[in-house]
């Protein structure tokens, strides 16, 4: 049976300020969408269609994975969804009741216990007060907080917090949950035991679970299907193992190196291909040592000795860093034909995201190639940290190591 | 397929929200269980401040109206006249200024989840009113109390005044809060005028003098402010004579009926997607 179904729905955003506030400027863009009425123009360059055309019907019991790029509207979507805000095109329809856990532990209030917070939290997310009562010796043994039941949650580790919010939800007797990367706090362990709490939710009950994720590797562990978002549209949605590798594909590269037309340099030596690759897991996660393996070509019949260098740009287009073997002076000599030369950084200190890099290869002045954005760098997952905490959102953008003595 | 709910660009229909919005009876109790809990906790007083402020404020504005101003008091006793006009104000101020606020203090919330958004305005009122019956209670007692120092007071049909008058306040600090909360997500100015606008607005209503203290045109503007009418009218049911003229009677229906419906509309079309614009 369909639980969920999207008919076309598209949302846009007004870019720029909204709502100037200035009566003037009110005047002024009532005037302006009486023009553009009369012309008939109703898409302007100055919108932004965050969610574009998108449909898809879910079967009960389904657990969809959510995936993209920043940016490619899958919070938007998660939000039409849950009814939080509306399409601005579009209908959604829906069996049952739909919980949403965009946030861990909406509306608590600090200054309230576990205890009278399970109940407010509860009955936020749409909680009967009988089924909280009967639940909740459930709830508190899951959420592992014991006897800190009676402390305001103000003193509450942020690890506790999670646990206990997550715990309420996973006891909601919704028919479709929907997760947002609720999973991204929270230690490893207790990342694994909401997983399969939400496994177990779907295969015992029946539930529906809507997910996004950064962490490709969760989606793989929970979902059965996925759906890929790309700029607001929705251009894959099939089996999870198949969407991921599709994404995978696209974000690896951003051109074929052959299809390149502005690579500078001789090219008597040359990139043909690139691998970015972890110890046992295939996806790049910070914390974790990460290797490169670069496949280059060379025609020169002689062995020559080269400077690889390889640098690391923020997307928001600052140099991280560079990594280059005569930094360490390391000799990199290449024999003609195929050379396979891996890099390794050491626990992997840059958070989630996607980072562009430029490589260049050069030998004693000659440049035999020099690519900008030659690859992307894309971290899926962050563990940099031993208990699996990762950085705040905006909270700069390197991890450092550090102790305290 | 045919779904228990949909929804498309125009939000939920009103329909919708009512019938959910009877079936989160629950969510509502929390919420002002909630807003008493955390209002009074690591307060020295706690509760009793609920109690405080219409006392002090009666006792500032008694002795510099009442007693210096000599405004008098409708043949009402003074302490009675001001804690029953500062209580219902009191109740009102807190209606208009929390729902006018009500979508910057709730962002987070309506940000993350979803549940029929009306409740939010409603469970303000509902824990206004809780405060206001506790007054309610002082008040009482200094009526006993004045009765038993010998000042007739009747215990008649009256009384039915009291409660009436206070639906119409609940009902008019719920639509006139719903129109300021709506068009605040628009233009922020409001939110500031708000606090100035409330402390004008008690010098304009009989809160702190009977309207019959003032000389003609300004008796007639105050006369005319349904506040006004709200507060008379309560006060009638503590035994003041009957001050209220038809034409303030007709102002305040008319009031009475505009603002909560201008206010549900606005705050409906804003609901929906306001999230988008904040």
């Amino acid at each position: 049976m369909k639980v969920l179904v999207a008919e076309n729905i598209s949302k846009i955003y007004r870019k720029g300020s909204i709502g100037s506030g200035s009566l003037a400027k009110e005047l002024e863009s009532g005037i302006k969408s009486l023009f553009n009425k009369k012309s008939g123009e109703t898409v302007d360059k100055n919108f932004n269609k965050s969610l574009d055309q998108i449909s898809f019907e879910i079967e009960e019991g389904d657990r969809v994975g959510i995936i993209g790029k920043n940016g490619a509207g899958k919070s938007t979507l998660l939000k039409i969804i849950s009814r939080i805000t509306t399409p601005t095109q579009g209908k959604i329809k829906g069996h049952g009741r739909v919980a949403s856990l965009l946030e861990v532990g909406t509306g608590f209030h600090p200054e309230l216990t576990g205890l009278e917070n399970i109940f407010l939290n509860g009955s936020i997310i749409g909680m009967k007060n009988a089924e909280i009562k009967a639940n909740l010796d459930s709830i508190i043994s899951f959420s592992g907080v014991g006897s800190y039941i009676n402390t305001p949650v103000k003193r509450y580790s942020s690890g506790m917090y999670v646990r206990l919010a997550f715990s309420i939800a996973a006891h909601l007797q919704s028919e479709i949950l929907i997760v947002d990367e609720v999973l991204a706090v929270g230690d490893l362990e207790f990342q694994k035991m909401c997983l399969d709490k939400m496994k177990e939710l779907s295969l015992s009950e029946g539930k529906t679970i809507l997910f996004v994720s950064h962490n490709l590797n969760s989606v793989s562990t929970l979902c059965n299907n996925s759906m890929l978002l790309e700029s607001g549209k929705l251009m894959q949605f099939g089996k999870t193992e198949e969407v991921i590798n599709t994404y995978i594909q696209k974000n690896n590269v951003s051109k074929p190196l052959n299809e390149r037309t502005d690579i500078r340099g001789n090219q008597k030596i040359r990139l043909t291909q690139f691998r970015w690759f972890t110890q046992n897991e295939q996806m790049v996660v910070s914390g974790k040592d990460t290797f490169l393996e670069l496949t280059l070509f060379s025609s020169l019949t002689q062995n020559t000795s080269v400077e690889i260098s390889i640098a690391i740009d923020h997307q928001e287009g600052f140099r991280i860093s560079i990594i280059n073997n005569t930094l360490i002076i390391e000799n990199c000599i290449l024999k003609e034909g195929e050379n396979k030369i891996t890099f390794k950084i050491s626990t992997l200190p840059l958070p989630i995201g996607i980072y562009p890099c430029t490589f260049y290869l050069s030998s004693s002045g000659e440049i035999f190639e020099w690519i900008k954005d030659a690859f992307n760098l894309e971290v899926f997952g962050e563990s940099y940290y031993p208990n699996g905490n990762s950085l705040p959102k905006k909270q700069g953008f390197i991890y450092l190591p550090f102790t305290i003595n | 397929m045919k779904g228990d709910w949909e929804f498309d660009e125009k939000g939920n229909s009103i329909k919708l929200s009512f019938k959910e919005l009877f079936g989160r009876s629950n969510l509502l109790w929390m919420l002002i269980k909630r807003d008493f809990i955390s209002y009074y906790k690591q307060t020295v007083l706690g509760p009793l401040w609920i109690l405080l402020q219409p006392l002090f404020s009666s006792l500032v504005f008694g002795l510099v109206f009442g007693k210096f101003g000599k405004f008098g008091s409708n043949g009402m006793p003074i302490s009675q006249f001001y804690l029953s006009g500062f209580i219902l104000w009191g109740f009102f101020a807190e209606c208009i200024t929390k729902t006018s606020s009500l979508f910057r203090d709730n962002m987070n919330l309506f940000g993350k989840v979803y549940f029929p958004r009306i409740i939010i305005p409603i469970g303000i009122i509902g824990s206004a009113l809780i405060r206001l019956f506790l007054q309610l209670f002082l008040l009482i007692i200094i009526t006993i109390w004045l009765s038993l120092k010998g000042i007739e007071f009747e215990w008649g049909l009256q009384l039915l005044f009291i409660p009436l008058s206070i639906f119409m306040m609940a009902i008019l600090g719920l639509g006139i809060g719903l129109i300021v909360a709506s068009a605040t997500t628009r233009y922020r100015d409001l939110a500031l005028i708000i606090n100035f606008g409330l402390q004008l607005l008690l010098f304009s209503t009989t809160v702190i003098y009977p309207a019959s203290s003032l000389p003609y045109p300004y008796s007639f503007i105050v006369e005319l402010n349904p506040i006004s009418v709200c507060i008379d009218l309560f006060r009638i049911g503590f035994g003041a004579p009957n001050v209220i003229k038809l034409s303030s009677v007709l102002i305040s229906v008319s009031f009475l009926i505009v603002t909560p419906i201008l206010g549900y509309t606005l705050f409906h079309k804003v609901e929906k997607n306001f999230i988008d614009t904040i």
